[in-house]
């Protein structure tokens, strides 16, 4: 077995990096210039909508400074059918491994969606935005414990493609959602999504987003993330975890593995540095040479144990 | 394959104040100087979280120049950088400014503001495979205007300012109309602030010409993946940063 390789149910991965969706266009195309894409674990697809969206006026985003950013892009994709007719083939040529990433606003939306890739055989997961917290509705699915099973349920009985929810931190309490996954038979949960946030213009005395709020990204959504990794790694230690929120280097994603991550995604440092995922894929591989790690998969919720012993560094 | 963009980490190799508050870059980059079309960015590291745009002004050997007026953070980070020292440079992004080919058509430079910086190394191309060029200027006021000297080295240049304080009072659409009721057939490139292009482009479509836009959006990552500097362009929105900067006036919903 490779050193980095990772397992997510029966799917085997060459690595735990994934790019996180909609932070790397469609679906990767505009970072292949910078590296192979075929040298990460896989790549999330932009939120794939039954038809195309065009997303929200701009500004889209501002910067937090020191934090992050704070994004309103609306979803904007071209729709699941111009992913798969002019997107997938790319991929397909460039030996990605792809994780399809879907967002509806109703159940039938969900279910149209996947219906349309549901026999294929090119994905190795379906990952469901339960979470987008810029367009109407987008977060009733991961609200409510009760729709997150029902949308999952749906999915799962029409595809044997494994499927990944993507959950919202903006709960009270993330475990119960999953729970409501859980139960319904997912196969993974990538936790979490953006959290909600505000930024003013003290100029206009206005929101600075048109549609006031928006998904807060960056370095400062860290601790939240690792905390509900944490949460629901501690619930549900049998449910593989993808870990997201902040993650910029190696170290980063370290934390998410000891916390109880089984996989992580790369988001909003990929806006800064096209080559993120493949620095921290290759810190990876330095960490585990050093703690003389036979597999990173021995990283994976090591947090949680008792009389954790601090490392010897190999010489 | 064949790709000409690059990510550096670039060395100051010295910072120029041409002007209060106005300041050139110059950082030692190889990769960048040597692919460089005129009208193309970079993003660059200004000790803000996100990178930030800026457009490239000229290139010198091996060295890419960056105009910028010092306004917040980053262009205050910038301009205190000292030489030797390094940020992350990523670049030459987007689509610059197409030259038409036929060089009997002169080019014409519509500047507003801190605008004029994409123009020196749009002017000096243009200028070095033979069009003729003129300049309209439009800035604040006189300790707004930068590179005259160098914009009259490849033709030339007509200035107006907000108060008057240099050549005639008034707005940059104002000559361009001037220009345009003399002679439609010239190429019109534009760069300025976004109410400067809304004037422009439409005295460009009263005269029924279309020219050649530099768009500017708030831009998260500069390579076409966030989705964030989007424009209307129909009823889809396009990326300023792969679509553009450089647009066609008329294929864009201003």
């Amino acid at each position: 077995m490779q050193l980095l390789e990772t397992k997510v149910g029966n799917t085997t991965f060459k690595n735990p990096v994934f790019l996180a969706s909609g932070t790397c266009g469609v679906a990767g195309r505009e970072l292949a210039p910078y590296f192979n894409l075929n040298e990460l674990g896989g790549i999330v697809t932009k939120s794939l909508s039954i038809k195309p969206r065009t997303g929200n006026p701009t500004p889209r985003v501002i910067e937090i400074p020191g934090c992050g950013m704070l994004n309103s892009i609306g979803l904007q994709n071209p729709g699941i059918e111009y992913f798969v007719k002019e997107e997938l083939p790319f991929l397909k040529e460039q030996n990605a491994t792809s994780v399809v990433n879907i967002v509806g606003e109703t159940l039938d939306d969900y279910i149209q969606a996947v219906d349309y890739i549901k026999n294929r055989n090119e994905f190795a997961a379906i990952e469901l935005n339960l979470s987008c917290p810029n367009v109407e509705s987008g977060l009733d699915f991961s609200q409510d414990p009760k729709k997150a099973f029902t949308v999952v349920s749906e999915i799962k009985k029409i595809t044997k493609i494994p499927v990944w929810a993507k959950l919202s931190p903006n709960v009270t309490d993330i475990t119960q959602i999953a729970k409501g996954c859980i139960d319904a038979g997912i196969d993974a949960l990538s936790l979490i999504n953006t959290v909600i946030g505000l930024a003013i213009n003290k100029w206009t005395k206005k929101p600075v987003l048109p549609r006031v709020s928006g998904g807060y990204s960056g370095p400062a959504i860290k601790p939240i993330a690792l905390r509900m990794v944490w949460e629901t790694y501690k619930k549900f230690p049998n449910t593989p975890i993808i870990g997201i929120g902040g993650i910029h280097n190696a170290d980063d994603a370290i934390e998410f593995l000891l916390c109880g991550a089984t996989c992580i995604q790369i988001g909003t440092a990929n806006f800064v540095n096209p080559k993120a995922s493949i620095e921290i894929i290759s810190g990876l591989e330095d960490y585990c040479r050093k703690t003389k790690l036979s597999s990173i998969t021995e990283l994976t919720g090591q947090a949680h144990l008792q009389n954790q012993k601090t490392v010897q560094l190999a010489h | 394959m064949n790709f000409k963009q690059f990510l550096i980490r670039a060395e100051l190799v010295k910072n120029e104040e041409i002007q209060k508050d106005y300041f050139v870059s110059w950082f030692h980059s190889p990769d960048i100087s040597k692919f460089t079309k005129p009208g193309q960015f970079v993003m660059m590291e200004s000790g803000q979280y996100l990178l930030r745009p800026f457009s490239i002004y000229e290139i010198e050997k091996e060295c890419a120049g960056f105009l910028y007026r010092v306004i917040g953070g980053g262009t205050g980070f910038l301009s205190r950088l000292r030489p030797n020292e390094r940020v992350l440079i990523h670049g030459p992004l987007g689509k610059g400014f197409n030259f038409s080919g036929n060089k009997s058509k002169p080019i014409l430079i519509v500047a507003g503001g801190i605008g004029i910086a994409t123009f020196p190394l749009v002017a000096r191309s243009a200028f070095e495979s033979g069009y003729k060029i003129k300049t309209l200027y439009g800035a604040r006021s006189n300790n707004d205007l930068v590179c005259i000297d160098q914009m009259k080295k490849y033709g030339d240049i007509e200035i107006i300012t907000d108060d008057g304080s240099s050549g005639q009072k008034g707005f940059v659409t104002e000559l361009l109309t001037n220009e345009l009721n003399k002679n439609k057939e010239q190429d019109i490139f534009v760069c300025g602030p976004t109410p400067m292009l809304k004037s422009v482009i439409k005295a460009c479509n009263e005269f029924n010409v279309t020219a050649q836009v530099s768009f500017e959006e708030y831009m998260a990552c500069g390579y076409g993946v966030c989705m964030s500097c989007v424009i209307k362009s129909g009823d889809k929105y396009v990326r300023t940063c792969i679509e553009g900067p450089v647009m066609r006036s008329n294929a864009i919903n201003f």
